[in-house]
């Protein structure tokens, strides 16, 4: 930077002097918008950061394997476009290091002696279930256990329990249409009724493993007792051997190399999906949250904007005779228009550095402490909030916006002077020194 | 005495809404180095838009100035603002000093510009400020100094730069008789001894006493010119 500059500099540090009480303001707006911006950005991060491990550790795994057309109307959660053989499909990834559970997915409904609510039923084999998914550590009373092969048991979600009134040990019944597609391609219906005793109930850090959700021995729902699988299953989990429980899956967890991997055992018939696309809707509605909650941020920032802008045009109709003289002296209009942009980002600086002192200890109590919704959700008798996290809602660190969000804030103030700036050009010198 | 400023049937016109306005008529005027001449005539006469074309602050309908030999029809805003940088100095009757500025601070600014050293501006500011006897006043802001003083401040940030030409528009203007001689004073001293060219426009009786030339406008043309010799 030139010795000119310099001064220049100089003479925008004590200009902002001359309307304390305005740049006190627009500087106050500025560091509030980047405090809560900081703040809110960390806690997004934090909630998004978690509830993607929740949904991989709990509910999806890394990948999973479908049968096409089950995979095209999975929302629907048709039977009978389970797939079989997976058994060959496991031991290969087995032997290639990876953890597999099969699962076979079915909607229905579950009767307690007192209500019928819907339900969503698992059917899991209890040993690879828990080499995947992690919701076996958060059994919630001490007489639960997690289900065994060969009995007609169910695990159940801790909302699930609570508004069917069941505890452990009490039966219920899993009622439930089947859909079974004959050789010739037609659907025939059904119904079909499972006596249950409870052997426990989850209660983990994903709210959708605690809600409405029964889990079942795979094995007892293979026959005619069951839903009449017959050796077929709807989705394979798979999650790599020795995946740390807060690491995101890397390259050799993603569905491109899965695929590359598993080769022809992989038959076109089936479907390798990544977590991201399985929990795209989750993942569509956190985006949805983020942007919202950036433009209502923004909205600060824009109070700010507004604020410069405002400073600016004052400080250059107070100054107008100040600004013929300095033409006069021989400053050039670029250089008029650099002493007022100078003005405006050091206002930013100041504005963004103030602000981020205001975040950190907001965003070191949202990090380490975080927002506990616990008691909400349950006078509210809500389960989740879209969110796969209960309880504290924790922030996490982003350097980046620490980072750019000042330098962002001080660009944006520079651009809003910019306007105002120019216009103290454009008039003529002689008719500035005139300005009344 | 070698030819400074010279102007060639120069006009101005304004144009206030519908209303054109002709405020200067066809200005023949010629300005020697070391020269104390003062612009007079009534307000409306034209005197400060000719001061304002002359410091090219402005820009004339028709006509042709000449400035150092050079003329400066042809110059773009940023040769203009560097002609007024390198050799014009301006004092207002408002005085217009930075308020955020010392006194030494508002002096050093045209040498700021003009890229000279710290030490350099450190110390011509202190000596133009003692010349124009505000030694020991440098660290005060206007707001702290009469408006005499602040005229002082002004004439010191005209002259630090040693300028070919002074412009001075109603310099005494917002200034007591007593103030306002002293301000003369100081400014005739300099053109004696620093031959600074000082041009003003007035109306007051006190600075066409000091003026060695008066040049009379009204109506935008030049009525009358007097030496104080009595040459007409």
């Amino acid at each position: 930077m030139g010795k000119a500059k310099i001064n220049f500099l100089k003479l925008a540090y004590k200009n902002l002097g001359r309307h304390k009480v305005k740049t006190f303001l627009t500087i106050t707006a500025i560091a509030v918008g980047i405090a809560l911006f900081n703040w809110m950005d960390a806690w997004l991060l934090g909630c998004n950061l978690e509830s993607k491990r929740n949904l991989i550790n709990y509910e999806t795994g890394s990948a999973k394997i479908y049968a096409k057309k089950y995979f095209e109307k999975k929302d629907e959660l048709p039977l009978y476009e389970a797939f079989d053989n997976y058994k060959a499909i496991i031991n290969k990834l087995n032997n290639l290091g990876y953890n597999t559970a099969p699962h076979a997915v079915f909607s229905g409904s579950l009767i307690s002696k007192e209500l019928e609510l819907p339900f969503i039923f698992i059917g899991i084999d209890p040993y690879l279930e828990k080499t995947v998914f992690k919701y076996h550590n958060f059994l919630d009373t001490d007489d639960s256990r997690f289900v065994t092969n060969g009995k007609f048991e169910a695990l159940i979600g801790v909302k699930g329990a609570k508004d069917l009134n069941v505890k452990v040990g009490d039966y219920v019944r899993c009622s439930v249409t089947i859909d079974i597609k004959d050789d010739l391609g037609i659907l025939h219906y059904v119904h079909q009724l499972i006596d249950l005793k409870i052997c426990g109930i989850v209660n983990s850090p994903n709210p959708k493993t605690n809600g409405n959700i029964a889990y079942l021995p795979l094995d007892i729902l293979q026959g005619n007792m069951g839903i009449m699988l017959n050796g077929r299953i709807t989705e394979i989990c798979i999650r790599k051997k020795g995946a740390k429980e807060h690491q995101l899956p890397k390259q050799d967890e993603s569905p491109q190399y899965l695929k590359k991997i598993l080769g022809k055992i992989l038959t076109d018939n089936l479907v390798v999906v990544g977590w991201q696309e399985d929990a795209k809707d989750y993942l569509a509605m956190a985006a949805n949250d983020i942007v919202s909650t950036y433009i209502m941020t923004s909205l600060l920032f824009l109070l700010g904007v507004i604020g410069i802008t405002n400073t600016m045009l004052m400080a250059i109709f107070e100054r107008m005779k100040e600004i013929g003289m300095i033409r006069s002296l021989g400053m050039k209009n670029s250089q008029v228009i650099l002493l007022f942009l100078m003005e405006a980002g050091l206002i930013g600086l100041i504005g963004s550095f103030i602000g981020l002192v205001i975040a950190m200890p907001l965003d070191i109590w949202i990090i380490y402490w975080g927002l506990d919704y616990t008691q909400i959700f349950e006078k509210a008798n809500m389960n989740d909030i879209g969110y796969r996290i209960i309880g504290v809602f924790r922030g996490a660190w982003n350097p980046h916006t620490i980072i750019i969000s000042p330098i962002v804030a001080t660009i944006i103030a520079v651009l809003a002077a910019l306007w105002p700036a120019v216009k103290a050009v454009r008039m003529p010198i002689a008719d500035t020194l005139r300005f009344e | 005495m070698n030819l400074l400023l010279e102007t060639k049937d120069l006009y101005k016109d304004y144009k206030i809404k519908e209303i054109i306005i002709n405020a200067l008529r066809g200005i023949n005027f010629k300005l020697n180095e070391g020269e104390f001449t003062a612009i007079v005539g009534p307000s409306g006469s034209g005197k400060s838009t000719l001061l304002h074309l002359l410091g090219c602050l402005d820009n004339a309908t028709k006509g042709t100035i000449i400035f150092d030999g050079k003329n400066i029809d042809n110059m773009n805003k940023n040769e203009l603002a560097l002609l007024r940088r390198e050799k014009m100095g301006f004092i207002f009757q408002a005085y217009n000093l930075i308020p955020v500025l010392t006194a030494i601070e508002n002096v050093a600014f045209p040498l700021t510009l003009l890229g000279y050293s710290s030490s350099s501006i450190k110390n011509k500011s202190s000596e133009v400020l003692k010349q124009v006897g505000l030694e020991g006043m440098e660290n005060r802001k206007p707001a702290e100094m009469s408006g005499g003083q602040q005229q002082r401040v002004s004439i010191a940030r005209a002259i630090v730069k040693k300028p070919k030409l002074v412009l001075a528009d109603e310099p005494t203007a917002n200034l007591d008789s007593k103030t306002a001689c002293e301000i003369l004073d100081i400014m005739k001293r300099l053109n004696k001894k620093s031959n600074i060219t000082f041009l003003f426009s007035t109306h007051d009786k006190l600075v066409m006493d000091y003026a060695d030339r008066i040049v009379k406008i009204r109506d935008g043309k030049i009525i009358e010119e007097n030496k104080k010799n009595g040459q007409s």
